[in-house]
């Protein structure tokens, strides 16, 4: 009976696992298949394999200039958010202050409030201070809205890490520096590579703050929403966030390969799991 | 043994100075924002800034229009005019806007666009008087767009299905196709309209309130009907390549796309009449460049341009291109057709309409 039941149980956590994979995964799998697909039109049956899409999205400039502008945007946004973030994270977790609260809360609100008023808000902010709309404004943005994010990552490891620690290396005679640089940042390097992926990905996809303070200088993601409008640009845009999606699997794969050996290195054994669930756990 | 600190560390009040040297700097990087030209009768040159569907500012559109007048073009994309309002009205500067007649009142009503001076609009004379005179394009004795493109709106079917054709909105709620229809669902006009026109209404646009609710009670009794509401072209060609449905409204552009594909199918315009949209460009009140403004509409509404745009499966508005677009998009392209058709206009009732397509969404 125990048996059956037990068989019972695992087919239905089989079920449900299978169920949730398909939902997440499959849209974007059907999405990377239909851009091999040799017809503009997103529907079976499949008309046989072409690398067309792909050409032509690499020979679109719009494309190109949106997504060199994406990454360019992401790239300089993520590791000034990890800096950001991890100081704050270590203000509100490592001192206390009488306005320790409210800094707190301040920090969190722009996880709340929705990006489409965020972005509404940033774009009557720079009109009243009469800045022009650039990708500049963008990135002051994102960053406002990305680095509480990492906070929250970094926060939630902080909290959990033991302070004795920390407290032993300066009693031992290290300095501030040392204590951090050999200490902390080591234990942090997970909820750090999360941070950063996160933080790229959340300046990478944004679509509502980009597009509200933003000027002439599109971003990937209002690039994608503009162009959508004409079905015939359905299959360069599949083309394009394969070969996005694939990229940005290769730079997590690697980027917890490289941890994943710094860390065997140190006789620790942090794996992909620990480094994408380090903050939230 | 380190107790915890019970002061604001001196590393904050850095972090907030930096802060307002970051924001000074900002405010620093202010654009200029010196008009370069104030007046269409101004030397045209500079920059000319748009805000616009992406499909309006091709390449090989503006490209020639950069080296005929050595102005740099700089673009923006939107994707409903009620977007592109609340990014101007918050504050975003640009020339010039596209503005469709179907959504152009947010635009309108809060005074974003300048009055347009149809003497300095080379062309204007040239333009079909189904546009020029179209409702909307001029309100309260304004001009405030000038036509550049337009689309008809009518029934798409399988020709396999309908070996006699189809020739009334009626059709799509014909209860031996029950599930085999789809409906343009895009928005609240087009399947409200075509609801009504089915109904016999001859001027949808114009219903009050009681018979908005009477199609929408229509609607919803009649929600079966319907194998789902598509909300783009690309939908409505998925479904008919899948064989899902045999009949939709939809504009004539789609039908070429999916006779490319291979597809079976025609497009008519109805018996009750077709509707169809029209777009163009209206100059910003808040432009910097209103010479560039002119002469970049002038040149979107010169014959060579206007070929081109036809080539993009639209209807134009200057019939003096017709002899220079190819033989087999002439027929898509005539401006001609649109005369005798029902132009999109926002209806009288306009929230009604959109709480009512609420209300048929969910059933």
């Amino acid at each position: 009976m125990t048996s059956a039941r037990g068989r019972v149980t695992d087919g239905l956590a089989l079920l449900l696992v299978l169920t949730v994979g398909v939902v997440l995964l499959g849209p974007i799998l059907l999405l990377a298949l239909f851009s091999f697909n040799d017809s503009s039109v997103i529907a079976l049956p499949f008309e046989g394999f072409t690398l067309e899409w792909y050409r032509e999205a690499l020979a679109d400039p719009e494309a190109i200039k949106a997504l060199v502008n994406s990454v360019v945007l992401a790239a300089i946004v993520a590791p000034i958010c990890v800096v950001l973030g991890t100081a704050t994270a270590w203000a509100i977790t490592r001192f206390r202050f009488r306005s320790r609260a409210v800094w707190s809360g301040l920090v969190a609100i722009p996880l709340i409030v929705p990006w489409l008023v965020i972005g509404i808000a940033g774009l009557l902010f720079f009109a009243t201070l009469q800045i022009e709309l650039t990708l500049e404004t963008v990135g002051v943005m994102h960053i406002m809205t990305t680095f509480p994010l990492v906070t929250a990552l970094v926060a939630a490891r902080l909290v959990r890490f033991e302070r004795s620690q920390e407290e032993a290396a300066l009693d031992l005679g290290a300095s501030q520096f040392q204590m951090m640089t050999k200490v902390v940042l080591p234990q942090l390097a997970p909820a750090l590579a999360a941070s950063a992926i996160f933080a790229f990905a959340w300046s990478f996809n944004n679509f509502e703050i980009s597009f509200f303070t933003g000027g002439y200088d599109q971003t990937f993601p209002v690039w994608v929403y503009g162009v959508l409008r004409n079905s015939n640009n359905l299959p360069l845009v599949n083309a394009m966030s394969t070969l996005i999606s694939v990229v940005q699997i290769l730079v997590v794969y690697f980027l917890w390969w490289g941890i994943r050996r710094v860390s065997r290195r140190r006789g620790t054994a942090d794996e992909l799991s620990t480094m994408v669930t380090s903050g939230v756990r | 043994m380190h107790s915890p600190r019970e002061t604001t560390p001196r590393s904050y009040r850095r972090l907030i100075a930096m802060g307002g040297v970051c924001a000074f700097l900002l405010v620093g990087c202010g654009g200029d924002d010196a008009p370069q030209s104030d007046s269409a009768d101004d030397p045209v040159s500079g920059t000319v800034r748009t805000f616009t569907y992406d499909d309006s500012i091709e390449p090989e559109v503006l490209d020639p229009f950069e080296a005929e007048t050595g102005v740099e073009v700089q673009t923006a994309t939107f994707n409903s005019n009620a977007q592109a309002a609340a990014k101007i009205k918050g504050g975003f500067s640009t020339d010039v806007i596209e503005v469709c007649l179907d959504e152009s009142s947010p635009l309108v009503d809060s005074n974003l666009l300048a009055p347009i001076d149809t003497s300095k609009i080379t062309d204007w004379q040239d333009m079909a008087p189904a546009f020029r005179e179209a409702e909307g394009v001029t309100v309260d004795g304004s001009t405030y767009l000038v036509p550049l493109s337009a689309g008809p709106h009518g029934l798409i079917y399988e020709t396999s299905a309908f070996p006699d054709g189809v020739d009334s909105w009626a059709a799509l709620y014909d209860p031996a196709l029950q599930g085999q229809v789809a409906l343009d669902g895009g928005g609240s006009l087009t399947p409200i309209a075509v609801t009504a026109l089915g109904l016999g209404y001859t001027d949808p646009l114009s219903m009050n309130p009681e018979e908005i609710a009477e199609v929408r009670d229509y609607m919803i009794e009649n929600r079966d009907q319907f194998r789902t509401f598509a909300d783009s072209d690309s939908d409505t060609i998925n479904l008919f390549k899948s064989g899902e449905v045999v009949l939709s409204d939809g504009g004539k552009g789609t039908v070429t796309k999916m006779q490319k594909e291979g597809l079976d199918v025609a497009w008519v315009a109805p018996q009750e009449g077709a509707l169809s949209w029209v777009c163009g460009f209206g100059i910003s009140a808040d432009s910097k460049n209103v010479a560039a403004s002119y002469a970049l509409i002038n040149h979107y509404l010169s014959a060579e341009m206007q070929a081109l745009i036809a080539g993009q499966g639209f209807s134009i508005v200057n019939p003096e291109a017709m002899p220079l677009i190819p033989e087999e998009e002439r027929d898509a392209a005539d401006p001609a057709q649109l005369g005798s058709m029902i132009p999109e206009v926002e209806a009288d009732y306009q929230k009604e309409w959109d709480q009512a397509w609420q209300e048929i969404q969910v059933g």
